[in-house]
């Protein structure tokens, strides 16, 4: 039905005039439970799909979408792909893929996970939800607990050969506790996530989600002071996250990261190297084709503190003679394509993080940061990030600490970061599906 | 946009194997944005939205459903397999609606979907030629534009039946000055919820100038001290600060479980004797205003604080039947995607008496933050960040050297209690709000404020 309208759009925009035109289709399932009290307070239940289409009209890319696919939404496909083209006046030449290249099979996508008991789901939440009450007294209630099922697909159709589709799966379930003792309150967030409901633990979600909230009762703020610091694993790979921009070359191109002309240059400390990897097994980001439909393939952005590449478009790509890399992204049918990396990572060291808290004789370990979307300026590099975590005394955690920034400026801190850990650890509060070890660094300021 | 015949048979059919109240909207939402790129337009794009939201309420608990196929069979089926899913009790519903003819207060002029693209990329010529012509360390400029015109259909068991009409339309500039390698950002924007004649209203330059200013004097600013000082927070999207601070804590999404620091606190003094603070859905053609908030309930002006004293929390019908309370006509959401719940529509701290020099004079040594950026909150604790765009050190009583990278950081009622000063220079401004019913525009606004202790994180070392 769909390829249908899609065969039909193409004819009509060829009459129009288009030279290339191309349709990006997505569709999605999505259940989501929440449970409190014991009982499912909301149950959300959804199918839906909406349609990307480009065209190039006088070396012009024009795009428009569509959530209705009947004949009034293809006119009005036409119509705006014509007009938004129309007043380009950008003079990047502007391609489409014709689907040559190698295409690695990636099939992770569960069949099985729909059909898993919506009543098992539940039971689940329930559980958590008690055995979490029971855990410990001063956890008074969840405020999150939350079960999300989440099937989409996409299809990548145009007129230079390109047809290629993909389907994907994946089920979280998460849990955030309020804790309260002496007037203090505190949350924390425990999670687990993959592509087999029945695969997903309980336990882990509890004991994270405890641990986090119930070590930060008591927490106060220190003095201002500037000091060593560890930076956990998760923490770091939203920190690192946040900064991805940087690596774009849409953003290079236009003067507005501070990596322009830093290929082949040392930007970070020797320890650092960051992988690409599109076609990691069990990845929440991984695919065989970007947003384009060009190949995906892993490679190292950063090796032993030097820049290998920038991340690549068509568009981008020709516009430095290099071959895309395969990081067309596009937030969803609504969006145009920009960059962004797949499953992305920081190659873990050989020390354990105890090693690195232990090599501290006064300072902070920081277990996470708040206000990543204001608090930071991609292009200085420059932040000032509201912080918690512990303090750290002759190489042992201590108090827990909150109500403290951490200021610095990200690019300083790539090279300022002396040990990393070996707990790599992906997190899903990141931007990116990012990973990262424990970090220390010698000198941050903190205040209080 | 579906015929009541239609709209009655799928509430039915919501009801149908259990539910006490049902719910169906409709969205159909037209949206264009553009964006441009040192001068040159790089991306425009447009399209339509289109889908039906249906929502079942038995007891406390509810079911939320969303399609986007209008198809009569397909959306029976869908609220058919809702009802199942909340196994509620059947009920025999009768609904006889009650129209409620739209008589909008927001009147849209012109229509930004009638205005031709060329007019609106003129339009942002002039504001990025203001910001690139400012200084010739300006050197990057990217102007966007984006309007909507969102249509709702509304209606529910109760038989309430509304339409509504919601436009929006907002212009921002980001202008980027370099000096010695060095690189700082301004970001100026305006939102409205008029038409396109809010051009003929303000001067777009004015917000390119302002851009570019805020970017060449972050250049020359040293960093922020860190530690705890007094803060004078200036007008406008300094609104910020009580829209983090406390607006979400007064949210029933978070008071209705227990999760806010403000539950169970109505009537008691929750913040200084000199705030007075209000949440108005109905202020004109404003950012974040509309006739029905997204369940159809008429918005109104909720006093939300009154001297100090903690009046009223912003409630949906569903955290309203947890809370025994009724709806404030506060229930928002971004789309038909999301169930809609309590959100702020305009949120603004009213007007004192204090004069915005005696505030600054008043200071011996503290931060003047005259742009936010912006921040978040966490309810349950009441802790809350937000960035400092451009700010100033006060040095015995007056402004002086510009600082960088400053972050504000507290808790809702430890600054509540410390607003010490209010202003008499209220102004208001526009910003995306996020949370669990989607992004959505929300106003805020507000006086210049004296705030007798924030803690301040910045690098200057200590």
């Amino acid at each position: 039905m769909i390829r249908g309208q899609i065969h039909k759009l193409f004819e009509k925009g060829k009459n129009k005039g288009f030279t290339s035109q191309e349709v990006y289709y997505q569709e999605s399932k999505k259940l989501a439970i929440s449970v409190f009290d014991g009982q499912v307070d909301k149950f959300t239940l959804s199918e839906d799909g909406g349609m990307s289409y480009r065209v190039i009209y006088d070396g012009k890319m024009g795009y428009a979408y569509s959530e209705r696919f009947d004949d009034e939404a293809i006119d009005m496909l036409l119509e705006e792909a014509f007009g938004n083209a129309e007043v380009i006046e950008s003079e990047d030449e502007v391609f489409l893929h014709d689907g040559s290249g190698v295409y690695t099979k990636i099939d992770d996508f569960n069949p099985e996970l729909s059909k898993q008991s919506i009543d098992d789901k539940i039971k689940f939440l329930v559980d958590v939800e008690s055995d979490l009450k029971a855990y410990d007294s001063r956890i008074k209630r969840l405020s999150y607990n939350n079960y999300v099922e989440v099937e989409s697909s996409r299809l990548i159709i145009n007129t230079e050969g390109l047809d290629v589709e993909d389907k994907g799966n994946y089920c979280l379930a998460y849990a955030m506790p309020v804790v309260q003792s002496d007037g203090d309150t505190r949350t924390g967030l425990g999670y687990d996530i993959g592509n087999d409901f029945y695969a997903l633990s309980s336990e882990k979600i509890i004991t994270d989600a405890a641990k986090e909230s119930l070590g930060m009762l008591g927490a106060e703020s220190i003095a201002s002071t500037t000091c060593p610091v560890v930076v956990k694993n998760e923490a770091f790979a939203q920190l690192f996250s946040a900064y991805m921009g940087i690596f774009s070359a849409d953003r290079v191109q236009k003067d507005i990261s501070a990596l322009k002309g830093k290929i082949g240059q040392m930007i970070a400390s020797e320890t650092i190297t960051l992988i690409e990897d599109p076609h990691m097994i069990g990845a929440m980001a991984s695919s065989s084709f970007d947003s384009e439909g060009v190949p995906t393939a892993p490679k190292r952005i950063i090796e032993n503190g030097v820049l290998k590449t920038y991340l690549y478009n068509l568009k981008t790509a020709h516009k430095d003679g290099v071959k895309s890399t395969g990081n067309a992204s596009k937030g969803s049918y609504k969006g145009t394509i920009g960059t962004a990396p797949s499953n992305i990572y920081i190659e873990p060291g050989k020390v354990p993080v105890e090693e690195l808290i232990g090599s501290i004789e006064e300072g902070v370990f920081i277990v996470g940061f708040q206000g990543l979307h204001a608090g930071l300026d991609s292009i200085s590099g420059d932040f000032s990030l509201q912080c918690h975590g512990f303090e750290v005394k002759n190489g042992k955690l201590g108090k827990p600490v909150s109500q403290i920034t951490v200021s610095g400026n990200f690019f300083e801190m790539l090279n300022a970061i002396d040990t990393i850990a070996d707990d790599l650890n992906f997190s899903i509060m990141a931007n990116d599906f990012m990973g990262a070890p424990s970090i220390r660094i010698n000198k941050m300021a903190i205040s209080g | 946009m579906l015929e009541q015949g239609l709209v009655r048979e799928v509430l039915l059919a919501a009801l149908s194997k259990g539910g006490d109240f049902a719910e169906i909207y409709v969205e159909d939402r037209f949206n264009t944005s553009i964006e441009m790129i040192k001068g040159k337009v790089e991306k425009t794009l447009s399209g339509r939205d289109y889908g039906i939201g249906i929502r079942i309420f038995s007891g406390l608990n509810s079911v939320y459903t969303y399609t986007n196929n209008s198809n009569p069979l397909n959306l029976v089926d869908v609220a058919k397999k809702a009802s199942i899913a909340l196994k509620g009790i059947p009920m025999n519903a009768k609904i006889d609606f009650v129209l409620d003819p739209l008589n909008t207060k927001h009147t849209v002029r012109t229509n930004p979907k009638t205005v031709s693209k060329n007019v609106k990329v003129d339009l942002m010529r002039k504001g990025f030629e203001a910001a690139y012509g400012y200084d010739s360390r300006v050197n990057q400029v990217v102007v966007n534009y984006i309007d909507y015109t969102q249509n709702v259909l509304i209606a529910n068991s109760e038989g309430k039946f509304v339409e509504d009409e919601r436009t929006r339309t907002r212009y921002t500039v980001s202008a980027v000055a370099e000096k010695n390698g060095g690189m700082q950002t301004g970001s100026i924007s305006k939102g409205s919820g008029k038409g396109f004649e809010l051009y003929d209203e303000i001067d777009v330059s004015h917000i390119g100038r302002e851009a570019a200013r805020v970017a060449c004097t972050m250049l020359e600013a040293r960093p922020a001290p860190s530690g705890k000082f007094p803060v004078v927070i200036d007008n406008k999207f300094g609104g910020v600060i009580f829209h983090e601070a406390c607006g979400h804590g007064l949210e029933a999404t978070s008071v209705a479980k227990g999760n806010s620091v403000f539950a169970g606190k109505l009537g008691q003094k929750i913040a200084s004797d000199v705030v007075t603070a209000v949440d108005d859905g109905t202020v004109l053609n404003e950012w974040g205003s509309a006739n029905f908030d997204d369940e159809g309930t008429p918005t109104r002006r909720n006093v939300l604080i009154e001297n100090g004293v903690l009046k009223s929390y912003m409630i949906d019908k569903l955290n309203g039947r947890r809370m025994n309370m009724p709806s404030t006509g506060s229930a928002r959401r971004q789309s038909y995607k999301f169930a809609p719940t309590s959100r702020m529509t305009n949120t603004y701290i009213l007007n004192g008496s204090s004069k915005f020099e005696d505030m600054i004079q008043s200071i011996e040594k503290g931060l003047y933050a005259k742009y936010l950026g912006g921040g978040s909150v966490n309810t349950a604790s009441g802790e809350f960040n937000f960035a400092v765009q451009e700010g100033y050190m006060i040095e015995n009583g007056k402004i002086t050297v510009p600082v960088k990278g400053a972050t504000l950081i507290g808790t809702g009622v430890d600054i509540l209690n410390r607003i010490e000063m209010v202003s008499d220079n209220f102004e208001s401004g526009e910003g995306m709000c996020g949370s669990i019913s989607g992004s959505i525009p929300a106003g805020l606004g507000q006086p210049a404020l004296k705030v007798s202790e924030i803690t301040v994180g910045g690098r200057e070392e200590a």
